[in-house]
């Protein structure tokens, strides 16, 4: 009788499992699908989709980097290069809290490879303007490794800093020319004797910045 | 409408049209006209049918994931079925060198007539069947168990362990299950009084209380015997032990590349409209449609009616497959002898002593056809309780586009 009971009692449970399972699949019919579809029917943009703070390509606002190479220095596997040219001083805004940077560098050369790469931000904090940043770009699928070398500074840019810095450095010379005269004509005036022990006068600069700077 | 069905109606006028009496000429043109009605058949049915119940399972499938499923070939992706097989058309028909390179060329074939002879005798309508045959169930049972010789060729002549012991899993799921499966058609059989397809479904009316399954409590419990054994015997989920992917990699089909791997999934899906459409053609009414429907309207009306019923059925089967995990080895023994056999005696039996001693026309017929129906509403009513219960339970967003 107790076996009796057991077989039917398997059978009914077993359809009533069977049924309210079915409940809980069928239910699935009437609940839209939770699927992305990544990446060309996506409600909105996908950069629009990812996170806040998404750590994607780096990229470097050249306008406000003055170039202080603490990103190059910070990159545990040397992925930044940066060359520079000393240019005269401007102010630019930092994008981290608004306040008034000097600059006195403007990068000729940042590249970054993007192929090394970590992601690690270790640039991004040190930078006291904020000009290198993650992007919430990230799609770098490619079949030149080389695109994936970022070369920020173009041609055309970096002729333009040249020539900024050419005049700047004229400036400079003509300022010390100057200052240099206007000290001799003092120390002439002062002590017709002293030439002979005053300082040879600095040679006609050719742009490269002074050393020791 | 005469025995023989529609292509034999039309030989035999095209036989007497052109004055052939003679034997050989018949059975040949018989056989030509056979072979052609099963190419066109095949051509504008099984294939469409098969590859669009592959678009049908995959979308399902992919809704009770909460997915997408295919949907960039075509509309929704309704053409995906065209651009898989047209793959697999293309791709190398690889035969590994240790292979029985003959049995393992033929299996897919064996598979592929298993599910294709099957549509000889199903109906659509009226009609609409290739030869209603006085032993067509029979010969229905017949015809499936070559897809059991398909599938042991193909797992033992791959010389794979995997394919062989999807194989042997599959000869004894099939050899076993065909005893229950049997059995419940038996019962209908034996209520309408003959095997011929056409026959049973005449038998049957196009009101619910008039199907088979709520005829007899015995035919109400063989209904869901056939089907579960049915499902067992094209290797469904969650019967398809044979092709485990878990265990097994993919069980007899493992080797297989190109077309031949193709056949065999065609097979498959066209065998899950095989088993609803016998389902349909058994317990479901057929193609019997309200009398109510213009004369006009009629065929075409009655196949909508069947393949409306088959595609619900397949549906079926496929939210079984989504939702069931599949059984061990033993279970799936225990279930078929230890339950759906006995059962499906006792089914045998309490049908034969129905149509021995309770006369058709009598109240108690009616009374319970229309209890049956009641306690099947009961229990749709029940199921939709808790499908409402599992929506709001879960705080779900309810969406009700079938097309996302």
């Amino acid at each position: 009788m107790q076996a009796v009971a057991e077989y039917v009692g398997n059978i009914r449970r077993s359809a009533g499992t069977i049924l309210n399972g079915m409940a809980v699949t069928f239910s699935y019919m009437f609940r839209p699908p939770i699927t992305t579809q990544y990446p060309d029917r996506t409600p909105k943009p996908i950069t629009d989709m990812i996170p806040e703070r998404y750590r994607g390509f780096l990229w470097v606002d050249l306008d406000i980097c003055i170039s202080c190479l603490l990103c190059e220095r910070a990159c545990p596997i040397d992925c930044i290069k940066i060359e520079d040219a000393k240019i005269d001083k401007i102010l630019v805004t930092s994008a981290i809290d608004g306040k008034a940077t000097p600059k006195i560098k403007d990068p000729t050369r940042f590249d970054i490879n993007l192929y090394k790469c970590m992601y690690c931000a270790l640039c991004v904090e040190p930078c006291p303007t904020g000009a290198i940043h993650f992007t919430k770009e990230f799609e770098g699928a490619t079949p030149n490794l080389s695109d994936l070398h970022l070369r920020l500074v173009s041609p055309e840019r970096k002729a333009k800093v040249m020539e900024a810095a050419d005049e700047a450095a004229k400036k400079e010379a003509a300022k010390k020319a100057a200052k240099e005269a206007a000290a001799a004509a003092a120390a002439a005036t002062a002590a017709p004797a002293a030439p002979a022990t005053a300082p040879p006068p600095a040679p006609a600069s050719d742009g490269a910045p002074p050393a020791g700077e | 409408m005469t025995d023989g069905g529609f292509v034999r109606q039309f030989l035999d006028g095209l036989l007497k049209q052109w004055g052939v009496t003679n034997d050989l000429v018949t059975v040949l043109v018989y056989g030509a006209g056979m072979l052609l009605f099963a190419t066109i058949v095949l051509l504008l049915w099984v294939a469409p049918l098969a590859g669009f119940t592959s678009y049908f399972e995959r979308r399902i499938a992919a809704r009770m994931q909460s997915r997408v499923g295919p949907n960039r070939v075509g509309p929704h992706g309704i053409l995906q079925w065209i651009a898989d097989g047209l793959k697999c058309l293309l791709k190398e028909d690889l035969i590994p060198r240790e292979a029985d390179a003959k049995l393992f060329k033929v299996a897919p074939y064996l598979v592929f007539f298993g599910m294709l002879g099957t549509f000889i005798v199903l109906p659509f309508s009226e009609w609409l069947v290739i030869a209603d045959l006085d032993i067509g169930v029979f010969f229905l049972m017949a015809v499936t168990a070559f897809v059991a010789v398909g599938i042991i060729i193909a797992g033992w002549s791959s010389n794979n362990k995997w394919a062989l012991l999807g194989g042997m899993r599959s000869a004894a799921q099939i050899v076993s299950y065909e005893i229950p499966s049997g059995l419940a058609l038996l019962a209908v059989v034996l209520t309408a009084g003959t095997l011929s397809t056409q026959g049973i479904i005449r038998d049957q009316g196009w009101a619910p209380w008039q199907w088979n399954m709520f005829r007899t409590p015995f035919l109400f419990t063989a209904f869901f015997v056939y089907f579960i054994s049915a499902l067992a015997e094209i290797n469904r989920a969650p019967f398809d032990l044979p092709e485990a992917e878990s265990e097994l990699v993919a069980g007899y089909n493992t080797e297989y590349s190109g077309m031949r791997f193709a056949l065999f999934f065609l097979a498959e899906w066209a065998d899950c409209y095989v088993i609803s459409a016998v389902a349909t053609m058994a317990f479901l009414g057929g193609w019997q449609i309200p009398p109510i429907v213009p004369e006009a309207a009629r065929p075409l009306v009655q196949v909508l009616a069947f393949v409306a019923k088959s595609f619900f059925l397949i549906f079926v089967v496929i939210w079984v497959r989504w939702t069931l995990p599949r059984i061990r080895v033993d279970q799936m023994m225990e279930l078929c002898w230890k339950y759906l056999v006995p059962i499906g005696f006792v089914n045998l039996l309490g049908t034969a002593a129905w149509v021995a001693f309770v006369p058709p026309n009598l109240g108690l017929a009616t009374a319970t056809s229309i209890t049956l129906c009641v306690l099947a509403a009961a229990v749709v009513l029940y199921f939709v309780a808790r499908v409402r219960y599992n929506l709001r339970a879960t705080n779900a967003e309810v969406s009700l586009n079938p097309f996302v």
